[in-house]
């Protein structure tokens, strides 16, 4: 799942200012350990990182953990000994990596190990360490490349760009299905045809959907209105606002295919169920657009929020992305259906 | 020869000078340099060194009155007495006792350590005293160290570098021994005289040791070549070490970078400590109290105890490095940056003109290195003066007014397990209970706390007791003393290879184990150290290949069962329920018992109990402690140690923050319980970096990995955690409640323990306890720390 030099970043933020002389770390790896391994001492520059490969028995048995952990540093002693001076010359700590097939879920309720009396600076010294696994906890900031923020800017893209043409369509057959969410979306003296015009020649003008950022103030995009949407309504007003948003896109329950809810859209979930499969298809619409756009933004501003793990923002990530084209898929559909004659 | 010139009369010197000059061109460029000064400076009249030299009693008699050649007669013959005593308590352990370094070989060593000790307190030559008792320990250590060998290769018949691991093992041991008695002592030396007496009576002993050793022929090869190969095992011995008994063992040991750092940066430190202890004014001695070899920078580790009278600080300093190609400009740097009051390092020319130009270096350093003018007595000169100046300072800056700054218990090497041997404490406790089962058969459970001390025990035990022959093992991977984690190799060698276990595995093991004791006509007491990790591995064995239950795990229970039948085995570990695996057919959890596990013991007013002992090392002598501190500590941690030594360490904080005179360090039970008042509560606890791994230790227990992994050590805390959090004060519930607290943890329902069941196996551990009606925790800071502690958010 991790890169060497995304594996070697973290482990290089995780020994800033800490004083303990050896650090931890535990790597689930499906790809080739030992490619890695040299991949990482190639990218480690000057800090002690010592990735190891563990094979055979152990680091199974909770009892043995630091055990196990110092019968593999002794198979490993040359590799010890080579940055043993580099390490007692700087006060960085000595990081092991250890790279394993198998994820770590052990209790750490070893006793203290004593190590080997040539290890670097806390030779022949018993010693607590506790096993970090990094598969679970590295963190990286918003922006970080694994949460593919590019891909979830086009895919954001590509559903305004659905929802433009899907709700331009269904003006045009019957233009009284649109004004109920038109009234929650209406700026000033704007009408709902003009508005849609404006949001196409505005999506028209993208030249990088890759890159796409839709904002509340301009208010010229679909999903800038909904992210507005959004932020000025209570949780128990939202089922309104979806029941509009469903009947603006004129959706037929018995066309309408199973679309999973993000995440986003389940934590938000109503009180009271959605009174219909096509209101909560429209609720799901709702509120992945507004959590892909807020993890858009929080991105380009990723220096103001703390760090997360990695495999979070990067699950997180998927899941508004597969959502946001899910959605588009069937819109798309109902597109296609709807211009074809019965 | 440096003996030679040195004790030798003067007319007599200058009678044979110029057939000793010849004979010092058979020696190296740089020996002969410093043996031709030694010569000069004696042909000129004047000594070397400021110790008197031995004193040849035949010489002496000569010049001597009537009345003097009485005294002489009657130092010769308790000098006599005294070889002859020693002789025939060495020859009764070779003959009988042989390698019994835990019981018989400590008995005799601290009789024959106080012995030679009164006799140099008498005595106006010590230096005979201390040849005659190096001699007997020389010649026992050879005896035992070539009969063991020999026993290993013709009738164990091991190959050569086992057989000289063994010796190794047991040279580690026996050196052990002298220094733990001298270590008992140390702290609470009046005057000079019996710092003499302690240094030279020690050094005796040691050099006795090594010198046997060295003398063993091992082979194709000899002690003395092998010594200089493993310093680690020896070399942090040095410091103890009188300047002449270092001397001797250089010009024995076999060339190489030791021997010439011993000579150039050793004996110049050794001959400085003699010289700081001959010149003190009554009770302001300083002691070598630890010693460290850094293999990694070949560096020598020595720290003298200071005077109780220095408030400032406890320890001195001094690195000595031993070989100029590991000193660099970053070690220097280092050591001047942990405060070291005197480095003794040879040093490249480049080096030294670095050093010449760093002030806070120039103060510290000694330049070892025999070039150009140095000499070994100029080192010798300048360590002396470096180190006089600094006790100097330090003493001067005594003030009985002045607040505590110092935090003694935190010297205590918690971590560290060689100072470990300084420090320790001997339980009496634990030989006892092997004591009232080491005739039975079967299978004993022993079980207690995490850092209770049950690993540092039970290698105490590993010797013979009466008719049995205790074997010592361990299944933690550690290289502190080698031969200990034979048994869980060969068993992991077995699960790795994965073939049909042999039927005598177990006891070809055990015998393997033996290392050269004889247990042939002998009960075997086999005792297993860290036995939850034999019994898990056993467990993910199986789980990874179903076949080996058949090939390798049923058969060992089975074997240890049938060893079980006519010896004695003995489990130590953390959790009494490891060993129920594969329950359809384990034939051995049936035959386990578990017995009371003992903390360090203490009663009320009991001044020379175990517990009593190791306060006394953690406080040191600076500080003084009355009966109701003793008891007040106890009742806190129940005499666990690592949490007494934690406890004290924030005790000792807490008089700093409390800026408590230095002159009023007299502790009572008052004092504990105005501390406790403020750093015995939850939301301290939960903060103190003393308790920092205990809190991790317990968060982890508490937390859902080890409720699937190690359920009872789980249910164990978890309960704990509720008696306390109900009775913050009392820290104890009733029975009934107990059992209340069993129901709404659901800790029967959850994995089958019954209230009663965790009494049974939580109280023989030592994590609860039974007082009347009254259950509750064994070790009351355990206790509040379980409670201070977060359950672990797993994944």
């Amino acid at each position: 799942m991790f890169t060497a030099d995304r594996l070697v970043e973290v482990i290089k933020k995780r020994c800033d200012g800490r004083c303990e002389p050896v650090l931890v770390f535990w790597c689930q790896i499906a790809t080739n350990r030992d490619e890695l391994c040299r991949q990482i001492e190639e990218l480690r520059g000057e800090d002690n990182i010592i990735p190891l490969v563990p094979r055979g028995l152990g680091f199974d048995n909770p009892n043995a953990l630091l055990a196990d952990l110092n019968r593999l540093i002794s198979e490993h002693r040359e590799q010890f000994v080579a940055v043993g001076s580099r390490a007692t010359s700087n006060d960085r700590p000595l990081a092991l990596l250890l790279l394993s097939r198998t994820e770590f879920a052990l209790p750490q309720i070893a006793s203290l190990t004593v190590l080997p009396h040539w290890f670097p600076r806390v030779g022949g010294e018993s010693v607590y360490i506790t096993i970090e696994d990094l598969t679970r906890t590295a963190d990286g900031p918003m922006n970080v490349q694994e949460a593919h923020v590019s891909d979830l800017c086009e895919r954001l893209f590509k559903l305004d760009v659905s929802l433009v043409r899907r709700l331009t369509g269904v003006v045009r057959r019957d233009h009284k299905l649109g004004n109920a969410f038109f009234t929650y979306v209406r700026r000033g003296e704007e009408n709902f045809t003009g508005f849609l015009e404006g949001a196409q020649t505005y999506l028209g003008e993208i030249r990088n959907p890759q890159g796409y950022r839709p904002s509340v103030r301009d208010g010229r995009s679909l999903v800038g209105r909904l992210l507005n949407l959004m932020q000025t309504t209570t949780p128990d007003q939202i089922d309104q606002r979806a029941k509009a948003l469903a009947k603006a896109l004129d959706i037929s329950e018995g066309r309408l295919p199973v679309v999973n809810d993000s995440i986003v859209a389940v934590i938000l979930r109503p009180v009271n169920r959605d009174t219909s499969p096509s209101v909560r298809f429209a609720r799901n619409i709702i509120a992945t657009t507004y959590s892909s756009a807020q993890f858009i933004t929080a991105a380009a501003h990723a220096d103001d929020y703390p760090s997360y793990p990695i495999l979070l923002l990067r699950s997180l990530s998927y899941n508004l992305r597969t959502t946001l084209d899910d959605l588009t898929q069937v819109l798309v559909r109902l597109d296609n259906t709807s211009d074809t004659p019965p | 020869m440096h003996r030679l010139l040195t004790s030798i009369e003067h007319d007599k010197l200058i009678q044979l000078m110029p057939q000793l000059k010849e004979s010092l061109n058979n020696f190296s460029p740089k020996r002969r340099r410093q043996l031709t000064q030694t010569l000069e400076a004696r042909g000129h009249g004047t000594s070397p060194q400021k110790l008197p030299a031995a004193e040849p009693v035949t010489q002496r008699k000569r010049s001597a009155s009537p009345a003097h050649v009485g005294r002489e007669d009657s130092e010769v013959r308790r000098q006599a007495d005294l070889s002859a005593e020693l002789r025939k308590e060495l020859a009764e352990l070779s003959d009988k006792y042989m390698f019994q370094w835990g019981t018989y070989y400590r008995d005799t060593v601290g009789r024959m350590f106080y012995l030679t000790e009164d006799r140099m307190k008498q005595t106006r030559n010590p230096r005979n005293v201390e040849y005659a008792v190096t001699e007997e320990f020389a010649r026992h250590s050879s005896e035992i160290f070539g009969k063991g060998f020999k026993y290993s290769m013709d009738e164990e018949l091991i190959d050569s570098s086992s057989a000289i691991n063994k010796s190794l093992a047991g040279l580690q041991r026996f050196l052990e021994l002298p220094l733990e008695v001298y270590s008992a002592q140390v702290g609470s030396v009046k005057d000079a005289s019996g710092a003499r007496a302690l240094r030279g009576t020690c050094s005796a002993i040691i050099a006795g040791i090594l010198e046997g050793f060295g003398a063993v022929p091992f082979g194709e090869t000899y002690g003395w070549k092998l010594l200089p190969q493993y310093p680690r095992l020896w070399a942090h011995y040095l410091g103890f070490l009188t300047g002449d008994a270092v001397d001797r063992l250089e010009s024995q040991l076999g060339s190489g970078s030791i021997r010439d750092g011993v000579r150039d940066s050793v004996i110049p430190v050794a001959r400085a400590i003699d010289q700081l202890i001959t010149e003190a004014q009554e009770s302001n001695v300083c002691l070598p109290g630890l010693g460290q070899f850094v293999t990694n920078s070949w560096r020598l580790e020595i720290s003298l105890l200071l005077p109780p009278s220095v408030d400032l600080k406890r320890y001195l300093d001094i690195h000595c490095y031993l070989r100029a190609s590991t000193v660099d400009q970053t070690q220097l740097t280092e050591s001047a940056n942990r405060g070291v009051s005197l480095i003794a390092a040879p040093l490249r020319a480049d080096l030294y003109d670095w050093m010449k130009a760093n002030e806070a270096l120039r103060a510290i350093v000694v330049n070892t290195s025999l070039t150009g003018n140095n000499t070994i007595e100029r080192a010798n000169q300048r360590a002396l003066e470096f180190l006089s100046y600094e006790i100097d300072r330090f003493a001067t800056d005594a003030n009985r007014t002045r607040p505590l700054r110092y935090n003694f218990a935190r010297d205590f090497p918690l971590h560290n397990p060689v100072l470990n041997t300084y420090f320790h404490v001997q339980r009496t406790s634990v030989r006892n209970l092997l004591r009232v089962f080491e005739r039975r058969n079967g299978v004993r459970l022993w079980c207690s706390v995490r850092r209770s001390g049950k690993t540092t025990a039970t290698f105490d035990l590993s010797a013979t007791t009466g008719s049995s022959v205790v074997i010592t093992q361990t299944c933690d991977n550690t290289d502190q003393v080698s031969g200990f984690g034979l048994f869980y190799e060969r068993f992991t060698e077995a699960i790795s290879q994965g073939r049909q276990l042999s039927a005598t595995f177990f006891q070809d093991t055990v015998n393997q184990c033996l290392q050269g004791k004889s247990g042939a006509d002998n009960k075997l007491v086999f005792v297993l150290d860290e036995y939850e990790t034999l019994f898990e591995r056993m467990g993910a064995a199986i789980r990874k290949e179903r076949e080996l239950r058949y090939t390798v795990i049923q058969p060992l229970l089975n074997q240890m069962v049938a060893f079980s039948r006519q010896n004695l085995l003995i489990l130590i570990g953390q959790r009494p329920d490891a060993h129920y695996i594969i329950m359809d057919q384990n034939q051995l959890s049936p035959y386990v018992e578990q017995d009371m596990y003992p903390l360090f013991d203490h009663t009320e007013g009991s001044t020379h109990s175990e517990f009593y002992n190791l306060l006394g090392k953690i406080l040191t002598n600076r500080v003084t402690f009355d009966d109701s501190f003793a008891n007040a500590v106890y009742l806190e941690t129940g005499g666990h140690p690592w949490l007494t030594v934690n406890l004290l360490v924030d005790f000792f904080d807490w008089l700093i923050q409390c800026e408590r005179p230095v002159g009023a360090l007299n502790l009572t039970s008052e004092d504990f319980d105005m501390f406790a008042s403020v750093r015995l509560t939850t939301e301290y606890i939960g903060t103190c970096t003393e308790y920092l791994w205990f809190r991790e230790v317990i968060s982890e227990a508490l937390g859902e990995y080890a409720r699937d992994w190690t359920p009872w050590l789980h249910a164990v805390y978890l309960i704990m955690r509720r008696i306390i959090e109900e009775n913050p004060e009392r820290i104890a519930c009733s029975r009934s409640r107990f059992s209340e607290l069993v129901k709404e943890l659901k800790l029967q329902q959850n994995f089958g323990y019954t209230a009663d069941y965790i009494l049974s196996t939580a109280i023989p551990s030592n994590f609860l306890w039974l007082r009347g009606d009254e259950v509750l925790p064994r070790i009351r800071l355990m206790a509040r720390i379980s409670l201070a502690a977060h359950p672990r958010v797993t994944w």
